[in-house]
């Protein structure tokens, strides 16, 4: 194939380099790299589809001969030096701030400089720093730097993934060119950042990243798989005593190096002015005492200011004015076309050294497509690389006990609420279901216990009474008359925007959840997902004029779709991998569901009239009633309903089963404390188990003036201790505080003057 | 003189707070007219973890973080604080116009220079408008000497703005208070460090305390006391040198200086993050009284 790489005096041997290359090809050829790269593009990314791509790969690298590179290597040598020496003299002696009128003015109006940030590496030794260049070329093969980034090694992670799959597409061109390996420079980086710790030999490593929603989140999650550090978000973090600790679920787990990408001024919340979800209270002090190591240093985000950059373009040696900025040729779908670009220099600053890597993300500029058009840069080298893998800091050992015992918490507690929400939708479907039905029978049977019923459910629906949050009932008188309203109840229950509890706000919450642990769903798992994500936006649509066949069979997919969803995961999540947190989740959200449910129907202030109709809708909403009256036949009471629902070890919808599998549960969670001793959350799970027993059923059953207030008791007694155990686990496992009850007493912390 | 000042603040959570992390700059500065006799704070729950540090304007800081979950966080500080009279400068002769001043301050010489020009800088809180500069104008004419100027700017924000608790919150800039011509100590500490950066001059941002005095006739009531703002203006020949424009006066022996910095956010006196707690209320009280 034959294109107009343009010809220039500079880059010649480079240009002869892709020119040939090019020669060689046929359009067929291309395509079908072009295809192939971008099949392995979204499968590596794990993305669902091409417009979810942020950076599409060329399947035409950028060819560099080994002589036209080294200028570029010794031009961002030079660069890198005038950084770190900027970099030294802004913590030191600031003589540049003092001396360059320009840099002063511009830099410090800038609310990137924080002379905070500044004092922070007084004493501190020097840090290795990743930094990248933004470089033009033209054709005579001048540079123009147009921007530093010393926030993080945004675009390695990409040119690294770019790397490997065209390696593996063209084996043959990769190994016929002899082309530098990026490895010695990785290699060199990891080495680094491991020797960067002040007090550990073995250092506890993070990669501090964005949240799922960053732009950047699957480079961040590439690039720290492939470094074997743990991706950590800022709220997996947190400062205590000074020192950075990771929060995990057998505990807090010590850190001593932050490979990080936020932004420098974002970090702490308490020293940065401006206010961030990617922070951590308390990193300036830990850094100022030498307790965690930040890389980058926080100070080399100052380099990407404009004014710095054109500081240090002031120091290089001067070309002559650009006017043709170098086009390389990139597949357009149907043709080579020529497109102006800009080269990603990587460079690696360690106190006594810089090390270039030997290649670059070349990015296409003016791209009017949503994703950037980028190529990796194979220089050539004579020298024959050696070929060894990547040495991972985390042994497998070590990684199996990150995955086994160190599940982070942040996971472990997005699958808590995940398992909790997931009951709490069906559980909501099932009630609405009854509702419906109920709703549907009252033409048919139109007598006065039928209408009181509705009345009663109506009320239940309206006051959350027998749905999250399970407020009180209050009973309010209804007339008949009030029945029409009844529909309308019903759409606000599924969709209202102001009714936090509506199904389709506890359905959005439950698919947002899910998809916060998306690195533990298979694709199984992924599918219903998204049907339940069509769902919710069909909530939208319905009106009290939608028809209740149609509402009723739009429910019963989404249970379906929630069941599926369940079953994926159950079938192929392990325990290790926090399956019993999703159970643990689940149990107590049926619990607390069961135990407001009882307390609605059985304890209301119409029991003379309308206890057995109670007593239905509780057994049906449980889904109990073929059990029920398979046990009890004829003999429906409420003493026998609270029996089954209340005191059945072996019954999966009762109170005590709940409790006995929280119990199993229980034994999966690490223990962090002396195994003598009850833990909190096992106290608290006895006392609900006692709770649940030791009140005779006779007396649970029995009213007095027209009330069952022994029950009612004993269900608000329980209603607390759910709670408790909630905040017991969450405080433990979650937050890893301490429980009001279980702190040590003292009235007030007292700091004297002499201890300042 | 000497003062004990108690200044308490409690928060009070609707819910739980399970981790509280905060920073108090509640400790008076030890200065050539300042002397803390004794001092001490009080947290309650009590912190898992605290320690202090100086900051980038040499105020001292204590963080400290509550590890139990709690609904109620309460932090008393205690001060002893000698005060001595400050100079009187309606008696030193200052003949240094205000360009004078700009142009040294812009021409930093070393690392102490250079910490005086940041304070040249706008920030959140004072930047500048066109209604600003012309306004400051009218104070700094061309040539006119640097201290007059001041004192009739500070007389100016005194005379033109109203005294006004509800008019404003605490986030309120220097631009929005100009508008608005209402506030209270801190707005008009922000109004008069936006004007003065508005012409390059470098100023400080000044919390501390006030001696107040009951209605004539009453006793003075507990808790009564309020924090107070003011700022300091750098002369290159003089130091800093403090202006009131709440009361339009020259601090003398009345104010106690916690903490400066650039604006309120550099010296908030206790800020902090919480994890829970929902809604809160927010009770401060404060006491300065002469002691013997």
């Amino acid at each position: 194939m034959t294109t107009n790489v343009e010809q220039s005096t500079g880059l010649n041997a480079t240009f002869a380099l892709n020119q040939n290359y090019i020669n060689q090809l046929n359009p067929v050829d291309i395509a079908l790299r072009a295809t192939e790269l971008q099949r392995l593009q979204r499968q590596e990314q794990r993305l669902e589809n091409s417009s979810q791509i942020q950076y599409r790969f060329d399947p035409i690298p950028c060819f560099f001969a080994e002589k036209d590179w080294e200028s570029i290597h010794a031009y961002i040598g030079q660069i890198s030096h005038l950084c770190q020496n900027l970099l030294h003299d802004l913590l030191h002696e600031q003589q540049a701030l003092i001396t360059d009128t320009k840099l002063r003015t511009a830099l410090s109006a800038d609310p990137l400089f924080q002379v905070e940030t500044l004092d922070l590496y007084k004493h501190a030794q020097a840090v290795p720093t990743l930094l990248s260049f933004d470089v033009t070329l033209d054709q005579q093969g001048c540079f123009t730097l147009d921007a530093i980034n010393g926030n993080n090694p945004k675009g390695l992670g990409v040119l690294l993934q770019q790397r490997l799959l065209s390696r593996r597409l063209l084996s043959d061109a990769f190994s016929e060119h002899n082309v530098a390996r990026l490895l010695p420079f990785l290699d060199a980086m990891q080495s680094a950042i491991a020797d960067a710790s002040q007090h550990n030999s073995e250092p506890n490593i993070v990669m501090l990243a964005g949240t799922q929603n960053d732009c950047d989140y699957d480079e961040q999650l590439f690039l720290a798989m492939y470094l074997g550090f743990k991706l950590v978000h800022s709220g997996d973090l947190t400062n205590r005593d000074g020192k950075i600790w990771l929060k995990t679920l057998s505990g807090l787990e010590q850190v001593d190096i932050i490979v990080r990408w936020p932004d420098s001024t974002l970090l702490d919340p308490l020293e940065h002015v401006f206010a961030a979800t990617d922070s951590v209270v308390g990193l300036c002090q830990a850094i100022r005492s030498n307790n965690v190591t930040v890389i980058n240093p926080l100070t080399t985000g100052l380099l990407k200011h404009a004014s710095v950059v054109q500081y240090i373009r002031e120091q290089l040696p001067q070309f002559p004015q650009m006017d043709n900025p170098l086009q390389l040729p990139f597949w357009e779908g149907d043709g080579l076309s020529l497109k102006p670009v800009v080269f990603r220099c990587f460079s690696l600053v360690l106190p006594n050294q810089i090390i270039v890597l030997p290649s670059a993300l070349v990015l296409q500029t003016n791209s009017a497509d949503e994703y950037i058009p980028t190529k990796d840069v194979w220089v050539q080298t004579a020298k024959i690389p050696a070929s060894q893998p990547i040495k991972h800091l985390i042994t497998p050992l070590q990684q199996a006990h990150y995955y086994d015992e160190s599940l982070v918490s942040r996971t472990a507690e997005n699958l808590f609420w995940l398992g909790n929400l997931q009951e709490r939708c069906e559980s909501h479907i099932r009630f609405l279901r009854l509702y419906m039905d109920k709703l549907s029978e009252l033409p048919m049977y139109p007598d006065i216990q039928n209408q009181e019923m509705m009345l009663l459910l109506q009320q239940m629906l309206k006051q959350n009474s027998c749905i999250y949050p399970y407020q009180a009932l209050n009973s309010e008188h209804l007339e008949y008359t009030q029945l029409h309203a009844a529909k309308t109840a019903l759409i606000n229950s599924l969709q209202a925007l102001d009714n936090p509890s509506s199904f389709k706000q506890v359905l959005q919450d439950f698919t947002r959840t899910a998809w916060q642990v998306r690195d533990l769903l298979v694709q199984d798992g992924v599918s219903p997902l998204e049907h339940i994500g069509q769902a919710v936006r069909w909530l939208d649509k319905i009106t009290v004029d939608t028809p209740k066949h149609i509402i009723q069979a739009e429910l019963d997919q989404i249970m379906g779709h929630l069941l599926t969803f369940e079953g994926a995961l159950q079938d192929v999540m392990s325990q290790q991998n926090g399956q019993f947190m999703l159970s643990f989740g689940r149990r107590i959200a049926r619990s607390e569901q069961l135990l407001a449910q009882i307390l609605a129907c059985l304890c209301h202030d119409q029991l003379a009239t309308l206890e057995q109709p109670s007593l239905h809708l509780l057994l049906q909403s449980q889904q109990s009633s073929v059990t029920f009256k398979r046990r009890y036949r004829l003999q429906e009471s409420v003493q026998n309903a609270l029996e089954l629902m209340l005191l059945d070890i072996d019954y999966p919808r009762s109170l005590a089963f709940q409790i006995e599998t929280l119990m199993e549960l229980s034994a999966q969670l690490p223990k962090t404390t002396r195994t003598v001793f009850l833990h909190p959350f096992e106290q608290r799970l006895l006392k609900i188990k006692a709770l649940c027993h030791s009140t005779p059923l006779v007396q649970l059953a029995s009213i007095e003036g027209g009330k069952r207030l022994c029950l009612e008791q004993v269900i608000t007694d329980l209603q607390a201790a759910y709670q408790s155990l909630r905040e017991a686990v969450q405080t433990q496992y979650f937050t890893h505080t301490e429980l009001q009850d279980t702190a040590h007493r003292q009235t007030y912390g007292v700091i004297q003057r002499g201890e300042l | 003189m000497k003062y004990k000042i108690t200044h308490t603040t409690v928060y009070q959570y609707a819910d739980k707070v399970s981790l509280s992390q905060n920073q108090a700059r509640l400790m008076p500065a030890n200065l050539a007219q300042q002397t803390c006799l004794e001092s001490e704070l009080r947290i309650s729950p009590v912190p898992s973890f605290q320690y202090s540090y100086l900051d980038s304007f040499n105020n001292l800081v204590t963080h400290f973080d509550i590890t139990v979950q709690h609904q109620i966080l309460a932090v008393t500080s205690t001060h002893v604080v000698e005060i001595a009279q400050r100079p009187q400068l309606e008696l030193v002769y200052i003949d240094t116009h205000w360009e004078a001043v700009h142009s040294s301050v812009h021409r930093p010489l070393n690392k102490a220079g250079l910490d005086i020009y940041l304070h040249s800088l706008p920030t959140t809180y004072t930047h500048s408008t066109p209604d600003i500069l012309a306004y400051t104008q009218v104070s700094f004419s061309p040539g006119r000497d640097m201290l007059m100027a001041c004192k009739c700017l500070m007389e100016r924000i005194f005379n033109d703005f109203e005294f006004d608790s509800q008019a404003t919150t605490v986030n309120a800039t220097a631009p929005d208070i100009f508008a608005l011509k209402k506030g209270v100590c801190q707005d008009f500490v922000h109004v008069a460090l936006a004007c003065l950066r508005s012409i390059g001059l470098a100023c400080q941002y000044v919390s501390g305390y006030i001696e107040t005095f009951p209605p004539e006739g009453e006793e003075k009531l507990v808790g009564a006391d309020a924090t107070h703002a003011w700022y300091a203006v750098f002369l290159p020949s003089h130091g800093w040198i403090e202006f009131d424009p709440t009361n339009n006066v020259l601090p003398s022996n009345q104010h106690i200086r916690l903490a400066t910095g650039r604006d309120y956010l550099d010296v908030a006196p206790l800020k902090g993050l919480i994890y829970g707690g929902g809604d809160h209320q927010l009770d401060v009280s404060v006491d300065m009284n002469r002691i013997n």
